[in-house]
């Protein structure tokens, strides 16, 4: 297991979680979501199983199938690829194009320059090219209102902000 | 705008730090049945 965090708040807001989960696999930062736009994911948590070789063999995660370990579906494909056989359903994700990821990344180099307000742009500019996309409203939102975020994340509020935003489905 | 990765690709090529600074490539995941798991702090 590697975990590959996508925060553009990087180690700071990493690194706490790690801790409190007591996860003991290593953890990669990834402050531009460059693994999520490869698999064309939307949202976290979200998952990819690869073989020995490193080619993938099974990819989960969309807003309304995200990837869950103590999900018996996936605890079954996990056992399987461990095992070294084939995942009985392989590529549960929904598949976008990965132009707004790329958008996202140029915000998530802003932002780490320090120019918050232009990596907001970037970011909202991201969003309008995928709404539901949850990486960058995500990502926005914690950016904008922290407290919102840490050290609880209040869902209440988000689901508020999506209607707020004119967003007509449910929070995922 | 590069394709997305599909299931039968290989990984794609990345360096990511890990939490103690090390740089990882795609090349460090190879040897071994590998779970990557994407998740967020917000």
């Amino acid at each position: 297991m590697v975990g590959v965090a996508q925060d553009v708040g990087g180690d700071s807001r990493v690194r706490p979680i790690v801790e409190a989960s007591g996860a003991r696999f290593p953890v990669l930062i990834d402050r531009a979501s460059h693994v999520a736009a490869r698999f064309g994911f939307q949202i976290t948590p979200s998952g990819v199983f690869l073989d020995r070789d490193g080619v993938v063999r099974y990819i989960h995660g969309s807003a309304s199938d995200q990837f869950d370990v103590a999900d018996p579906r996936i605890r079954k494909n996990l056992d399987l690829h461990l095992a070294g056989r084939r995942p009985h359903r392989v590529d549960r994700s929904r598949r976008i194009r990965s132009e707004a990821l790329e958008v996202f990344a140029e915000g998530a180099g802003l932002f780490a320059a320090g120019e918050t307000d232009r990596a907001l742009e970037r970011w909202r500019r991201a969003l309008a090219l995928d709404p539901d996309n949850f990486l960058i409203r995500s990502q926005i939102w914690a950016t904008e209102s922290p407290d919102r975020f840490w050290p609880a994340v209040d869902r209440d509020w988000q689901q508020a902000q999506l209607l707020r935003e004119g967003y007509d489905k449910p929070l995922p | 705008m590069r394709s997305l990765v599909r299931v039968g690709h290989p990984m794609p090529d990345f360096v990511l730090p890990d939490l103690g600074g090390l740089d990882w490539t795609q090349a460090d995941l190879i040897g071994l049945p590998t779970v990557l798991f994407l998740f967020s702090s917000w």
